[in-house]
C-alpha cells in the first residue's frame, strides 16, 4: 500500500516536470519569435549596417572619420584598402590562431592592431573601442559567407 | 626590360623645327605670364609650405604629398592635389610622379580633361631603399610645366622595387580579381548632389611586379614584368581621363580621382595590364 503511493508521487512528479518543460520550451520558442517583429529586424540591421558603413570609411583611410573617433590609423597615408581591397586576403574566419608576424597567437583584434602599427604606420586603437569595433565589423562583412576556420593557416 | 625612360628621344633639328623653335621662343619673350611659366618650370620646389607661395606658382605648383620616411617601400602612398582651375580653356593636362634614382623611376602619367572638375590623385608605388626626391610635374594648358618634389626615406632592407610576377592563370594571393568602383561621398552621406566633385576610386585586385631581382647590388631583370598599364576613364560616354602606369605600381593599388558629376550616367573604367588582359567596372551616378 505504502510502496503505490510512493511510485504514485513519482509518477505524478514526472509526468509534471515533462509539462513544465514541454510548456516552458514552447513559450520560450514562441516568445524568441514574437521579439523580433520586422520593424525590430530592421532597426538591427540598420545598427549593424551603420558600423560597417563607419569601418567602410575607416578602412578605406576617411581622415574625418578617424578624427571624429579620435584614431590615428595610419601617419604615411596608408589604409586598410592598399593592401586589402574588397577586404580581401585577411581571413578573419581564420581567427584566431598563431599569427606567425606576431609570435603569439592572436585574435582578429590582435591582427588589425598589427596592421595598423607595422605597414600602415599608425597608433595602436584600443581593442574595445568604437573603431575597433567597426573595423572588425566591416572586415567580417566583407567576407559574409565564408566558412569558419579557425587556427588555420 | 622595363625600364621607363624619362628623357625624351632626341629628335634631329631640321629646318622647320628651328623655325618653330625660334617663334616659340620669341613668342615666350613677348608674353610675360608664359616666359615666368618657363622660368618657374626649370625650378625644383618643395611642397612643404606651399600656402608661402604667390598666388601664380602655388596655383601651378602640385601639392605632393608622401610620407618622409617609411618603412615599406614596397607600398608608398602619393597624393598629387591641386587647385587649379579646370576650365576648357586653362587646365591641368596631366600630372607626372616620378623617381629619378629609381630602377624604374617613372611611376604614372596621368592625363586628366576640364571635365575631372578638380585634380587630384592617390595612388601607391614601388621606390627603393635610400634617400630620394619624389616629383611631381604638372603641365598646364597654357602655363607649361610646374614641378614640385619631395624628400622621402626608405630604409636599407625595406626597398620594394624587386619582384617577381607570377605566371598567368595562377590562384592564391597572386591572383587577379575584377575592378570595383567606390564613391566615398556616397558611403558617408548616401548621395551626391548635381555639380558636385566627388571622389572616385579604384579597387583592383592586381599584382604589379617589374621582375627585377638584386644581384650584386645591382637590380638584373630576372622575369616578365606583370602590372596594370593603363586606365582609362569614360563618364556619359566621354573619355575624361587616362592614366598610364608601369611595374612601379603597387600591389593591388588603389587608385583615387576626382569628377565632377555633372549629370546623371553611367561611369566606367578600363583598365588593361602588360599581358593585354582587360578589366572593366561601371558606376551609375545619379542624383537624389
Amino acid at each position: 500500500m505504502k510502496r503505490t503511493r510512493y511510485v504514485r508521487t513519482a509518477l505524478g512528479v514526472f509526468v509534471g516536470v515533462l509539462v513544465l518543460l514541454a510548456t516552458s520550451s514552447g513559450d520560450r520558442a514562441l516568445a524568441h519569435k514574437e521579439k523580433h517583429t520586422p520593424d525590430q529586424l530592421k532597426a538591427f540591421e540598420d545598427v549593424f549596417m551603420e558600423q560597417v558603413k563607419i569601418g567602410d570609411l575607416l578602412f578605406h583611410g576617411d581622415g574625418a572619420t578617424e578624427k571624429r573617433l579620435g584614431v590615428t590609423l595610419s601617419k604615411t597615408g596608408m589604409a586598410c584598402a592598399m593592401c586589402h581591397p574588397f577586404g580581401s586576403d585577411n581571413h578573419p574566419y581564420e581567427f584566431p590562431k598563431f599569427q606567425e608576424q606576431m609570435n603569439k597567437f592572436a585574435t582578429l583584434r590582435d591582427m588589425i592592431n598589427w596592421c595598423i602599427e607595422k605597414p600602415n604606420e599608425g597608433v595602436k586603437i584600443d581593442p574595445d573601442s568604437d573603431a575597433m569595433k567597426a573595423l572588425e565589423t566591416y572586415i567580417i562583412w566583407s567576407n559574409k559567407g565564408s566558412k569558419l576556420d579557425p587556427g588555420r593557416h | 626590360m622595363d625600364r621607363q625612360q624619362p628623357a625624351p628621344r632626341p629628335q634631329p633639328l631640321v629646318r622647320r623645327r628651328f623655325l618653330g623653335l625660334v617663334s616659340a621662343a620669341a613668342g615666350l619673350v613677348a608674353a610675360e605670364p608664359l616666359s615666368r611659366a618657363w622660368a618657374r618650370s626649370e625650378l625644383t620646389r618643395s611642397g612643404d609650405d606651399p600656402d608661402a607661395l604667390p598666388p601664380f606658382e602655388r596655383l601651378h605648383l602640385p601639392r605632393l604629398r608622401s610620407p618622409a620616411f617609411t618603412s615599406n617601400g614596397a607600398k608608398v602612398p602619393v597624393v598629387v592635389e591641386m587647385s587649379h582651375p579646370m576650365d576648357p580653356s586653362h587646365y591641368i593636362a596631366s600630372i607626372s610622379v616620378m623617381n629619378e634614382r629609381d630602377p624604374v623611376p617613372l611611376k604614372g602619367v596621368f592625363h586628366f580633361t576640364p571635365l575631372n572638375g578638380q585634380v587630384y590623385l592617390a595612388f601607391q608605388i614601388r621606390m627603393d631603399q635610400g634617400a630620394s626626391e619624389i616629383s611631381a610635374t604638372a603641365e598646364c594648358s597654357r602655363h607649361a610645366r610646374w614641378q614640385s618634389t619631395r624628400s622621402i626615406t626608405i630604409p636599407e632592407g625595406a626597398g620594394g622595387c624587386a619582384g617577381t610576377a607570377p605566371p598567368p592563370g595562377r590562384t592564391g594571393p597572386d591572383e587577379i580579381g575584377p575592378p570595383a568602383i567606390r564613391i566615398p561621398q556616397l558611403i558617408a552621406d548616401g548621395r551626391i548632389s548635381p555639380d558636385q566633385t566627388i571622389d572616385v576610386q579604384i579597387k583592383i585586385k592586381h599584382p604589379s611586379r617589374t621582375g627585377l631581382v638584386v644581384r650584386e647590388g645591382t637590380f638584373v631583370q630576372a622575369s616578365d614584368p606583370l602590372y596594370l598599364n593603363r586606365m582609362h576613364v569614360f563618364y556619359r560616354d566621354e573619355r575624361i581621363s587616362q592614366f598610364t602606369m608601369t611595374s612601379a605600381l603597387s600591389d593591388n593599388p588603389l587608385i583615387t580621382f576626382r569628377l565632377r558629376a555633372h549629370g546623371e550616367g553611367l561611369l566606367r573604367v578600363v583598365l588593361t595590364n602588360n599581358r593585354g588582359q582587360r578589366f572593366e567596372a561601371t558606376h551609375l551616378i545619379h542624383f537624389s
